[in-house]
């Protein structure tokens, strides 16, 4: 078997169909490659689908959602949804790849992009996720703010006080996650403007570490946040959740600037859950398992920090978007574009082989 | 003395040298003791007290039973040294007292009786004393072999990991394990030139040393055997051989009722006894869950203390798991010696509480329970909840002591050797306490349950949630039905090897559900990672502590990991792919089938409150 017999079909098969993928598809269909997207949901979207609206310009998910897929339907690019891929098997210069027993197709390159998962929250039990009805990840107040659950407090309850924990699940060693999931900060801030925008009688606090807006526009948010919307940023972190007065939350914390410790009765508790690996990459020599992450298992290696992403040691698999770490939207698409550059020159390169 | 006779003179200085240096140490450590006998002492010096000595110092001495019982193999290599050289000494009197009809001699005509008197053929008593020599010569021979396959091979003797040792402490090895191949040959080939012998040294002499050309290679070898000997007894004062008569007086003074000081006191009383009789046997170090290139542990740790260097950073790394003094042979006090180091480190360190707030009396009532969830508690609310579930199913009434304010049960201080801090924060707790009407402490923290046991003097019982819970079951109070979940279960150091409660967590367990078992638990557990004595070991090595005792209980079968205590959960936790929960939590959401709607209901019912 020649690498040849892969080259004429399925040239590309992209794993993930969220927003890495379906962008690193088109980018690749752009350039007449064929190509293919596995998403093991039974729809596009990845954790796009999840989002009311983004920062910075609070533009609707739905909407972005919605250009992205018409894109991909327009280029005809044949969609596997429900497929989940765990293995990887080289073949010649090609890949078969595989859910479970089963065989799920061919392709010459195959470009992960099956983005991240978000930190289970209940690993922080100091923080009463899945025990306290009134504590939310940021995922569950998006959800909230699309009308799919409601507000953990009563209707009644016109001015709510309202906090964020920054940093769950990242800049953590205990917890296993040393990186910085660098869009929470700025996630907090447009949701706790959203709050305010719904509740303007709300007292809205955020505890933070540090705080890095490192986007465009994202300082300028934050400091809207604070003027206009007058969100109180608290620099310190949360020692507890307990059960206060009624139903509310009784919140410990540590006011680091000013050094005096703060007792707070909150009706909502949002944390803001990092970025974690989705999956563990298992790398032997003809192989790749896609695993379950284990304990301190870090995001898919690429090739040195400057070029786009092949992944270390395999010819031929590429890695797109948010597996590789932490990434915002613009990053993600912008990477699709990189990552569709590499694919298309080592494409050139082996074909120019099978010439010769 | 003949001038061929002034061999032994190497070995008569080094005996004496060693003796006198021995003396004046043992006086040195016990000088309080001389300015201020105790009563107590002199009287137990006289009584029953000293055969009991006796006894153990033959059984662990001499024997090394406690040895034997963990390692077969290790235990007989210290067996046949110590009984081996007890038996030469022994026979050596009796033979000379036998031989010249006199009982005191020179120390040297014993030790070189071979030499001077070759052809001892005095009847069947006179072959009796030269085969019970060889028996013991032969005996040691056999434990120097193994001593010197355990430095080649250790795992032939059964163990992992084996002492590195100083550079006095090679030197001493060395003409320790000269001696008896020396005195070997020396004898046989006495007996090769003059006949005569023992099955060992009387064959070896007319197999291979009756030749006449030899004749002259006779003193230069007993020479060498002194200058060993002499050599040896030089360095034992300054070495780890210290241990030899070093624990045989700590054994007369534990029995007459000398006890350790709480702070340190390396060459004083009963400590100094205790830091110079360990004798590096290295079974601290096959039981320490720690990571082996880390050198804390307590053989270490002791011969830091020795040498006055660097006993510091070995102190506050170790997680005082317990496991080494449960493990040691001669039952040194190894955690309270490390909490007394650690209050040495921190003597100079003055912390102020004063701004602390006060914490306000909780309202006093007649109640069953006084429950304390203690620091840790505050991290794991899910145990405090399912706990109070429990008592509500069982029909009991509480009170949550420390519900709205955190209060120190006061144990981090004292491990952090922080005596006096931990004393008044006691003080402030005892009060807390004795101002309730409760028929009973509980706790859901092993390490608070240690320390209102051990220190506080409280007139109620206090118990650990597991064996409370455990009652209930017993009493009938909870009723539950077993069910197909299985567990694995960790048990913290704090419960286990320090409170020795093994059963109640374990029952509570089998009612609900299968406990697996695994390579490592009970008294041999290792530890979770983390202790509030860890003062500065890295994450990196706690972690990888965690991952290697998670090795142990992510057992093929197990769905769940529990534990008994908020900090191990909360560490293992952490790092595990299994969910880890408290005992109160498992047995909270495992009711009896018809119970589990209401149970839920209940649930429910709380998440409303």
């Amino acid at each position: 078997m020649n690498a040849s017999e892969y080259l004429p079909k399925d040239e590309v098969a992209i794993i993930g169909g969220g927003p890495a993928g379906m962008q690193t598809a088109l980018a690749l269909s752009e350039r007449g490659f064929s190509v293919r997207i596995y998403e093991q949901k039974e729809q596009l979207g990845g954790h796009l689908k999840g989002w009311h609206h983004l920062f910075p310009h609070g533009v609707a998910a739905s909407d972005l959602l919605g250009q992205l897929k018409e894109q991909v339907l327009a280029r005809a690019v044949p969609l596997h949804l429900g497929q989940s891929v765990d293995r990887l098997q080289k073949v010649g210069a090609g890949w078969v790849l595989w859910q479970g027993e089963r065989p799920l197709g061919r392709a010459g390159v195959v470009v992960l992009a099956n983005g991240f998962a978000l930190f289970d929250a209940r690993r922080k039990e100091e923080y009463g996720y899945g025990l306290y009805p009134s504590v939310l990840t940021a995922a569950d107040l998006e959800a909230v703010f699309r009308k799919e659950q409601p507000w953990p407090f009563g209707s009644d309850r016109m001015a709510p006080q309202v906090g964020f924990v920054h940093c769950v699940g990242s800049r953590d060693l205990k917890c296993g996650s040393p990186h910085c999931s660098k869009l929470c900060c700025v996630t907090a801030v447009k949701q706790a403007m959203a709050v305010k925008s719904l509740f303007p009688e709300a007292q809205v606090y955020c505890f933070y570490m540090d705080l890095r807006m490192h986007g465009l526009e994202y300082e300028e948010l934050y400091r809207k946040a604070q003027v206009d919307y007058g969100v109180r940023f608290i620099r310190g972190r949360l020692s507890e959740a307990a059960p206060g007065q009624g139903k509310r939350l009784h919140v410990k914390a540590e006011d680091t600037l000013q050094g005096r410790p703060l007792h707070l009765q909150l009706d909502m508790l949002v944390l803001m859950s990092g970025m974690v690996p989705a999956f563990l990459l298992e790398q032997q020599e003809r192989a790749v398992f896609l695993k379950e992450p284990v304990f301190g298992s870090g995001f898919v290696p690429v090739q040195g920090l400057l070029a786009a992403g092949s992944v270390v040691q395999q010819e031929g698999l590429f890695a797109s978007g948010a597996c590789k770490g932490p990434a915002t939207l613009p990053e993600v698409f912008a990477d699709a574009a990189a990552v569709a550059r590499e694919v298309e020159q080592y494409l050139k390169s082996l074909k120019a082989v099978a010439h010769a | 003395m003949e001038k061929s006779a002034w061999f032994v003179w190497p070995f008569m200085l080094g005996f004496m040298f060693a003796l006198v240096v021995l003396l004046l140490r043992y006086l040195w450590w016990l000088r309080s003791l001389w300015r201020r006998p105790s009563s107590r002492l002199l009287s137990r010096m006289f009584s029953k007290h000293s055969l009991l000595a006796v006894r153990e110092i033959f059984s662990e001495g001499l024997l090394h039973l406690r040895i034997y019982k963990r390692n077969r193999r290790l235990g007989f290599m210290h067996m046949s040294l110590a009984l081996g050289w007890f038996m030469m000494i022994v026979g050596g009197k009796f033979e000379t007292w036998f031989h010249s009809g006199q009982f005191l001699h020179g120390t040297w005509y014993a030790v070189f009786f071979r030499y001077f008197e070759p052809q001892t053929a005095g009847g069947w008593a006179g072959t009796f004393w030269l085969h019970y020599m060889d028996l013991g010569l032969l005996l040691v021979l056999t434990g120097l072999a193994l001593a010197i396959m355990k430095r080649i091979r250790k795992r032939i003797l059964g163990i992992h990991s084996s002492t590195r040792h100083t550079l006095v402490n090679r030197v001493a090895l060395t003409f320790l394990w000269m001696i008896f191949p020396l005195r070997l040959v020396a004898e046989a080939l006495t007996f090769g030139q003059h006949g005569g012998g023992g099955f060992l040294t009387g064959s070896l002499g007319r197999c291979c040393f009756s030749s006449g050309m030899l004749a002259g290679l006779e003193l230069p070898l007993w020479w060498a055997y002194s200058l060993s000997l002499g050599a040896f007894f030089v360095v034992l004062p300054f070495s780890r051989y210290l241990h030899i008569p070093t624990e045989m007086a700590l054994i007369f003074l534990r029995h007459w009722g000398l006890r350790a000081a709480e702070d340190l006191q390396p060459e004083k009383a009963l400590q100094a006894f205790e830091i110079h009789a360990c004798s590096a046997c290295g079974l601290c170090l096959d039981v320490c869950p720690a990571i082996k290139d880390h050198p804390f542990q307590s053989a270490y740790f002791l011969r830091a203390l020795r040498s006055g260097k660097g006993w510091e950073s070995l102190a506050s790394t170790c997680l005082s798991c317990g496991a080494c003094e449960e493990a040691c042979p001669i039952n040194l006090g190894l955690e309270k010696l490390r909490t007394a180091a650690r209050g040495k480190i921190h003597e100079k360190h003055h912390a102020v509480y004063s701004y602390l707030p006060t914490v306000a009396p909780v309202e006093t009532s007649r109640v069953d329970v006084l429950l304390f969830t203690g620091c840790m508690g505050r991290l794991k609310p899910a145990t405090t909840k399912a706990l109070k579930d429990l008592f509500e199913e069982a029909g009991l009434t509480w009170v949550h002591l420390d519900e709205q304010e955190s209060i120190c049960c006061g144990r981090p201080l004292s491990l952090a050797g922080r005596a006096g801090e931990a004393s008044a924060l006691r003080e402030h707790n005892r009060n807390l306490i004795q101002g309730q009407q409760a028929r009973m402490l509980v706790t859901t923290c092993p390490i608070c349950l240690k320390q209102f046991r051990d220190d506080y003097g409280l007139e109620l019982p206090v118990y650990h949630h597991s064996e409370m819970l455990w009652y209930c079951l017993r009493a009938g109070r909870l009723k539950r039905e077993k069910g197909t979940a299985c567990f694995s279960y960790h048990d913290p150091c704090e419960l286990g090897r320090k409170s020795a409660c093994y059963q109640a967590p374990r029952e509570l367990l089998q009612s609900c559900g299968t406990l697996l078992p695994l390579e490592r638990e009970q008294a041999d557990a290792l530890c979770c990672g983390n202790s509030l004595g860890a003062l500065s070991l890295s994450l990196s090595e706690r972690q990888a502590l965690t991952s290697r005792t998670l090795k142990v209980l992510e057992v093929s079968g197990a769905q769940s990991i529990v534990t008994s205590c908020p900090l191990c959960q909360h560490n293992l936790a952490r790092q595990s792919r299994l969910p880890v929960r408290d005992l109160a939590e498992v047995l909270a959401v495992t009711g009896l089938p018809e119970q589990h709607g209401q149970r839920t209901a209940a649930l429910a019912a709380v998440q409303e409150l």
